[in-house]
């Protein structure tokens, strides 16, 4: 086989592939909406279906790499051609990647706008203390198990969040601060993966971007959780311990 | 000057091309050129609300009509018996070329949701919950400020002894 009808059969090959993921990711963003409100907006079974889904994108590029080394690269004379070639697979390869990125981004944090609005709104509702029948107001940015004192006859009441309120904390909070940062987020792992490239000076670059994309997120969590700020400095501190035990020096 | 058989080939590729696309002026300025009055939106909506399958592109009522036409004005034209024969199939091999890519795409996640839905693991109650404990032996209530784990009134402990709670 010539050279040109091999780039020819590449070429397909790669847009083949393309046009899998984009529909693969299509039916994620459908399939993941509909798991969420078929569950009355409990993420669980969405993460599991996603989990799924990444499996299959991960088959996919293992597949480009697969096809390169087996049947390409053979069939190519040795050159420019070569470099050139693999360079296709590589850009397809980063472009699945942030495609990846992005559709996950837009279902699991429209998952938690969804849920977060879900539970403003439970925690709104009128509470009655079962002592009295009084309303007992609950505090709003406060997701968890508490007690709350009845403003009529002072007894004390239990408060056992729902799972759509206790999603909150456990999945909401995350997916929203890292949808308001998700541009630092960005810029940090890009600068990351510029030490794996032995870039000059880069692990300097890549942690002033990993605390500024950090110190945002963290924010961004405080917002919705107000009791987080506590927590600020010894949350930070440790994520950026971490980054140092990688990158030492 | 190309030959009759190569200007079929190409009004045809041409047609299939512009019915598989969502380019609706591209298509009723192709319909147009092979002398016919292409549908008005109303007409579409009217068909595609009659239930008709859900395929990609044009209606293939469309395409048919269109291909008719190319027929019939290719037909003088025909000066070989393979081209005679080419277009006497021509509507039929069209149109089932279009309708099988005009299908909409199948599911790339065989039963990735539905694996999903069954096999995960619920957790917690679904409504959140709001009561006061109340004593086991006289049923006074726990009133604000004063020590949890044990009735105000009667004494009598509310969390049963090796529940993990502090003496």
């Amino acid at each position: 086989m010539s050279d040109l009808e091999t780039v020819k059969r590449w070429d397909a090959f790669l847009a083949k592939i393309r046009e899998r993921v984009l529909e693969t990711l299509a039916q994620a963003e459908e399939g993941c909406a509909m798991l969420l409100d078929l569950n009355s907006l409990d993420p669980q079974p969405m993460t599991i279906a996603w989990m799924a889904i990444e499996n299959q994108l991960h088959e996919l590029r293992a597949k480009i790499d697969a096809t390169w080394f087996e049947k390409v690269e053979p069939g190519l004379t040795p050159g420019e051609s070569v470099d050139r070639e693999l360079a296709k697979s590589r850009a397809l390869e980063h472009d699945i990647e942030r495609l990846k990125d992005e559709t996950e981004l837009k279902i699991f944090a429209g998952a938690a706008a969804k849920i977060y609005e879900q539970a403003r709104v439970n925690l709104a509702k009128d509470h009655s203390c079962t002592q009295c029948g009084a309303a007992v107001p609950l505090k709003q940015a406060f997701f968890r198990s508490r007690h709350e004192t009845c403003p009529f006859c002072s007894s004390v009441n239990t408060f056992v969040p729902g799972s759509t309120v206790a999603a909150v904390e456990g999945f909401c909070v995350d997916q929203l601060a890292k949808q308001k940062t998700w541009a630092l987020l960005q810029k940090s792992r890009q600068t990351e993966r510029a030490i794996r490239d032995d870039a000059p000076a880069s692990v300097t670059v890549a942690e002033k971007a990993l605390r500024e994309y950090l110190t945002a997120y963290l924010r961004a969590r405080i917002e919705i959780v107000p009791e987080y700020a506590a927590n600020f400095d010894k949350d930070l501190a440790g994520k950026m311990a971490f980054f140092r035990s990688q990158y030492p020096g | 000057m190309t030959a009759p058989a190569d200007q079929l080939q190409a009004l045809v590729e041409q047609a299939n091309r512009l019915a598989l696309s969502s380019d609706e002026p591209g298509w009723d300025t192709f319909v147009r050129s092979v002398g016919l009055t292409p549908l008005s939106a109303e007409q579409r909506a009217f068909i595609r609300a009659s239930g008709v399958p859900k395929l990609k592109g044009m209606l293939p009522v469309e395409l048919r009509v269109v291909l008719e036409a190319i027929r019939a004005r290719f037909a003088p034209m025909a000066d070989s018996e393979s081209m005679k024969t080419d277009l006497l199939v021509l509507v039929d091999r069209e149109m089932l070329r279009f309708v099988a890519a005009a299908q909409p795409p199948k599911s790339v996640l065989p039963g990735i949701f539905a694996n999903a839905q069954r096999t995960a693991v619920r957790l917690g109650p679904q409504a959140d919950s709001l009561s006061a404990q109340k004593c086991t032996c006289c049923g006074a209530a726990r009133p604000a400020e004063s020590d949890l784990r044990s009735c105000t009134f009667c004494g009598q402990s509310f969390f049963p002894p090796g529940a993990g709670l502090p003496a």
